[in-house]
């Protein structure tokens, strides 16, 4: 709950936008939508803070809801990096604090578990197997036709 | 050797294997476009790519002029000349889309599986190479819209980027279509054209998102399905490909003489998100920002091959200086440019 983590740029794209993050997976394809508790909580992950202390900023928001905050919190950041949007670094700076409700998110007045919404609908087109087979002059084989 | 010493290398390789293949090809086409304002030189050993791509860039022909940017453009069949790949193995590339790519500030390489096509750019020399095994087996995608990721390539060092999307409109402000396949964007497109708006592109469009949006024209293109192709009979006989419309959507291509007219920049004054809709009367409704961005970004990144940051803030940027609309396409199409006509008159 002590790591902090990073988008790699060269596989992960997101832009916020009127509280709503789109957050794009250009190896899998995949792309997602953050609002409300997740668009926050992906909001002080990006900028350096530590699940624990996205924890902590929400359980001052909703006090009455400590543990059921922190579980959220490492179950979504756990999602995060299954889906490979996020991954630990040890060169993402530190946490300069703010609740990143103001832009990504407004939160409500309850805690709302933080929602990954996966969309999948464009990953067939960009999903391949590796180029592995080479010819003489080096490029890549023609594929055998299929056999009648 | 670093890697930018070796991709010099093999520019310098691949501009003395140029020179081969037009000598083995006895001649060389040499064609002059411009793009979003900057000028071309497309120069082709032979004339059998040049036959192919050609006619989709034919409306932003000009006369010679100093090009921003030289292309070298054959193929293996017809020239007997080979390209030596790229140092791959001295890069961080990748492979998505059916694609191997590598790109940073200065070079651009892609590798396209499915088209058996090479393209590379060199953003600070100015000079890029396109290289495919066969002319003779050229794709609909390579016809409708060539040397996409040549140019995509080459535009994201210009500010520009390409935007899966169509447009229509006037000098004064246009609007631009965006929508996965099928959601009705280049009929109506087509419709738009035909009823006076100027045509500036169907599916690939060239958009400046700062300061004023622009869209450029890119591809002198019409592609319709075969169930609306008998909306435009006026069309029909121009079909490139009559042959294949049972895989194909009819290909059409369109200059500034044809019927709808080629109009090469507008402002942008409205994004529109068309989709098909059962009933009669087409209608507009308000959308906000992220809506349209999360149509756009998507079918933008995973359809073009641009610089994934640039694109996405450029698309961001776009969405937030324009207003944005669903377009629910009614069935009674006659209708539909005047929405649009309208929706422009007040924007």
């Amino acid at each position: 709950m002590n790591t902090r983590f990073a988008v790699d740029k060269s596989r992960v794209v997101y832009e916020v936008l009127e509280g709503e993050v789109l957050v794009v997976n250009l190896d899998s394809g995949h792309y997602y939508i953050l609002d409300g508790t997740a668009a926050a909580i992906w909001q002080q992950l990006v900028d350096g803070a530590t699940p624990a202390e996205v924890a902590h900023a929400l359980s001052t928001r909703y006090p009455a809801d400590g543990e059921t905050i922190l579980e959220a919190v490492r179950r979504f950041v756990a999602e995060l990096t299954e889906e490979g949007l996020l991954a630990a670094s040890d060169r993402a700076t530190a946490w300069q604090g703010g609740s990143g409700a103001a832009d990504a998110g407004d939160l409500g007045p309850t805690f709302v578990h933080p929602v990954l919404n996966r969309y999948a609908d464009m990953a067939k087109l960009i999903q391949m197997d590796p180029i592995r087979d080479f010819d003489e002059t080096g490029w890549p084989r023609r594929p055998m036709p299929p056999e009648r | 050797m670093t890697a930018a010493e070796a991709l010099n290398g093999f520019f310098d390789d691949a501009e003395a294997a140029f020179t081969d293949a037009v000598a083995r090809a006895g001649k060389s086409v040499e064609r002059h476009v411009e793009v979003a304002r900057h000028p071309l030189r497309l120069r082709f050993a032979g004339a059998p790519l040049a036959d192919a791509m050609m006619p989709a860039l034919r409306h932003l022909e000009t006369p010679p002029a100093t090009p921003s940017l030289t292309v070298l453009v054959w193929d293996l069949r017809s020239t007997g000349v080979g390209l030596r790949p790229p140092p791959w193995a001295a890069l961080p590339y990748f492979e998505r889309a059916n694609m191997r790519g590598f790109r940073d500030d200065r070079f651009v390489l892609v590798y396209d599986r499915g088209t058996r096509a090479f393209s590379a750019v060199d953003n600070v020399e100015g000079r890029a190479v396109h290289w495919k095994d066969d002319a003779e087996c050229v794709s609909f995608t390579e016809r409708a819209a060539p040397l996409r990721h040549l140019l995509g390539g080459w535009l994201q060092g210009t500010g520009l980027f390409i935007t899966h999307a169509s447009a229509v409109g006037r000098a004064s402000g246009g609007v631009a279509l965006s929508g996965r396949t099928g959601s009705g964007k280049s009929t109506t497109a087509a419709l738009c054209g035909r009823s006076g708006l100027g045509y500036l592109g169907d599916d690939n469009i060239v958009v400046s998102a700062s300061g004023e949006p622009r869209a450029y024209s890119l591809y002198g293109v019409a592609k319709l399905s075969r169930d609306t192709l008998p909306w435009f009979p006026d069309l029909s006989s121009a079909v490139a490909n009559p042959e294949r419309l049972d895989a194909e959507k009819a290909l059409i291509f369109l200059d500034h003489a044809t019927c709808p007219p080629m109009v090469r920049e507008f402002p942008l004054r409205v994004l529109l998100l068309p989709r098909v809709l059962d009933e009669c009367e087409t209608r507009l409704r308000p959308v906000s920002g992220s809506a349209a961005l999360r149509t756009l970004v998507p079918d933008t990144l995973f359809t073009i091959l641009g610089n994934p940051g640039v694109t996405v803030r450029g698309l961001r940027r776009l969405v937030e200086a324009l207003p944005c609309y669903e377009l629910a396409l009614g069935r009674d199409r006659a209708r539909i440019p005047g929405v649009i006509a309208e929706l422009l008159e007040h924007a």
